[in-house]
C-alpha cells in the first residue's frame, strides 16, 4: 500500500452514506454542537475512511478520543493499515446495535443520541458476516487482533479472539508455537515434567 | 486535530518494553507482521479463555507465560461457565474456590461429564440448574476424598479447605 497511488481519489471507497441517510432527520444533534454525523479515520498509510460517528463509538479508544474533542479532523491511527481499517469500519457498520457493545453504550446515553441504536440480537446475516470477516490467513488475523486490542472494540475483539481460539484448538504444542511464532523457553526437563502433568490433554 | 490524541504506537512500545524488562514474552520474531501475541497478556488471556479443556492443557506446555495464564483460575472459570452454564458461575464461586477452584472442578467433574454426555448425545449446550448442583455435590465429595478419609463426617468443611 503506497500512499502515493491511493490518495484522496480512492479514499472514499467506504463512505458510509447509506447508513447516515437512513437515520431520522429529526435526530438530535450528535454530541451537542455542529450536527456532526461522521468522523474520518486515517490509517498509517494515509488512507482515509469516513465512518458513522455512532459506529465509531463501538471502539472505547475512539470514543475516548471523540469525547476529548479529537473528532474534528481526520483521526490518525498510525498502527493500522488501510486494508485493516477498511475491514474494521465495515464490521462496525454491520455490528450496529450489537449487544456486545450497545449495552455498554446505552449506559453512557446522552440526549437520546443512541435511541436508534437499541441493542438487538445479531442476525444470521451478521453471524455470517463475522465468519467471513475472519476467514483470512494467519497474518491478516493477527493484524485484526492487534487492531481489536488497540481499538478496544468488544464486538471486534469477540470475533477475532474466537477465530484465534478456533485456530489453536486441537493443535499440538509445536503447532501452537509455530502458529504464534513463539520460542520454547522451557528446559527439556521442565517441558517433559509439564507434559507429564498435562498428559490427559494429549490423549 | 487535538493534541491530546495519540495513536497506539507509543502505548504499544511501552507495553513491549514493560514485558521485556520482566523477561517474559519470548518471541521468535515472526508471527503476523512481526507481531508477538505474548507482548499483550490481556489479549492472550482473552484467547485462552475461549479454549476447551484439552487445548488449555496443551497451551500450558507452550511457554512460561502461557503456562502461568493457563494455571490461573480465571480461564477455567470461563470454561466451566461456558460449558456447564451459569449454575457453576458467580453464585457458586465461593464454594468452588473453597473446594479447590475451577481448574479442579473442570478436571474432576465438568470435563468427564461432558466427555460422557458428548459421547452419547453429541454434546448439548449448558446444564440445567439440577445438573450443575449435582456436579457441585460430586465435587465436594471429591474434595472430601482428597482429604484422605481420615475424618468421618462433613464437619471437614468447617475449617477452611486446604
Amino acid at each position: 500500500m503506497s500512499s502515493g497511488d491511493s490518495g484522496p481519489s480512492s479514499s472514499k471507497q467506504l463512505v458510509q452514506q447509506p447508513a447516515a441517510a437512513g437515520r431520522s432527520p429529526n435526530q438530535p444533534p450528535l454530541l451537542g454542537a455542529g450536527g456532526r454525523k461522521v468522523i474520518v479515520l486515517k490509517s498509517g498509510d494515509e488512507e482515509e475512511f469516513e465512518v458513522d460517528l455512532l459506529d465509531a463509538m463501538q471502539s472505547r479508544t475512539l470514543r475516548r478520543a471523540i469525547e476529548d474533542g479529537c473528532g474534528d479532523g481526520p483521526m490518525p491511527l498510525p498502527n493500522l493499515t488501510g486494508p485493516v481499517l477498511a475491514k474494521v469500519v465495515e464490521l462496525f457498520r454491520r455490528h450496529r446495535g450489537d449487544p456486545r457493545w450497545a449495552d455498554e453504550l446505552q449506559e453512557t446515553e446522552k440526549e437520546g443520541m443512541f435511541k436508534d441504536y437499541a441493542p438487538q440480537k445479531p442476525t444470521a446475516e451478521v453471524k455470517g458476516f463475522d465468519r467471513e470477516f475472519v476467514s483470512v490467513d494467519r497474518d491478516a488475523l493477527f493484524d485484526l487482533l492487534r487492531a481489536a486490542n488497540f481499538l478496544e472494540a468488544p464486538g471486534l475483539l469477540d470475533v477475532t479472539c474466537d477465530a484465534a481460539a478456533d485456530a489453536v484448538m486441537n493443535m499440538t504444542v509445536e503447532e501452537v508455537r509455530e502458529y504464534f511464532g513463539l520460542v520454547n523457553d522451557y528446559t527439556p526437563e521442565e517441558e517433559a515434567a509439564l507434559r507429564k502433568q498435562h498428559e490427559w490433554a494429549f490423549q | 486535530m487535538g493534541g491530546r490524541w495519540r495513536g497506539g504506537g507509543a502505548a504499544e512500545e511501552a507495553e513491549q518494553e514493560k514485558r521485556r524488562r520482566r523477561g517474559a514474552g519470548v518471541c521468535g520474531g515472526r508471527g503476523g507482521g512481526g507481531y508477538c501475541i505474548n507482548d499483550n497478556e490481556d489479549l492472550l488471556a482473552e484467547i485462552l479463555g475461549r479454549l476447551d479443556g484439552r487445548s488449555l492443557g496443551v497451551a500450558a506446555c507452550v511457554c512460561r507465560l502461557w503456562c502461568a495464564l493457563c494455571r490461573g483460575d480465571a480461564v477455567w472459570e470461563r470454561l466451566c461457565v461456558r460449558q456447564a452454564g451459569g449454575g457453576v458461575g458467580a453464585e457458586a464461586r465461593a464454594v468452588v474456590v473453597a473446594l479447590g477452584g475451577y481448574r479442579r472442578l473442570y478436571r474432576a467433574c465438568v470435563g468427564p461429564v461432558l466427555d460422557r454426555k458428548g459421547a452419547r448425545s453429541g454434546g448439548s449446550r449448558g446444564w440445567t440448574r439440577d445438573e450443575a448442583q449435582l456436579s457441585l455435590s460430586l465435587f465436594s465429595i471429591d474434595c472430601y476424598e482428597r482429604l484422605g478419609g481420615k475424618r468421618s463426617s462433613l464437619m471437614f468443611l468447617c475449617p477452611p479447605a486446604r
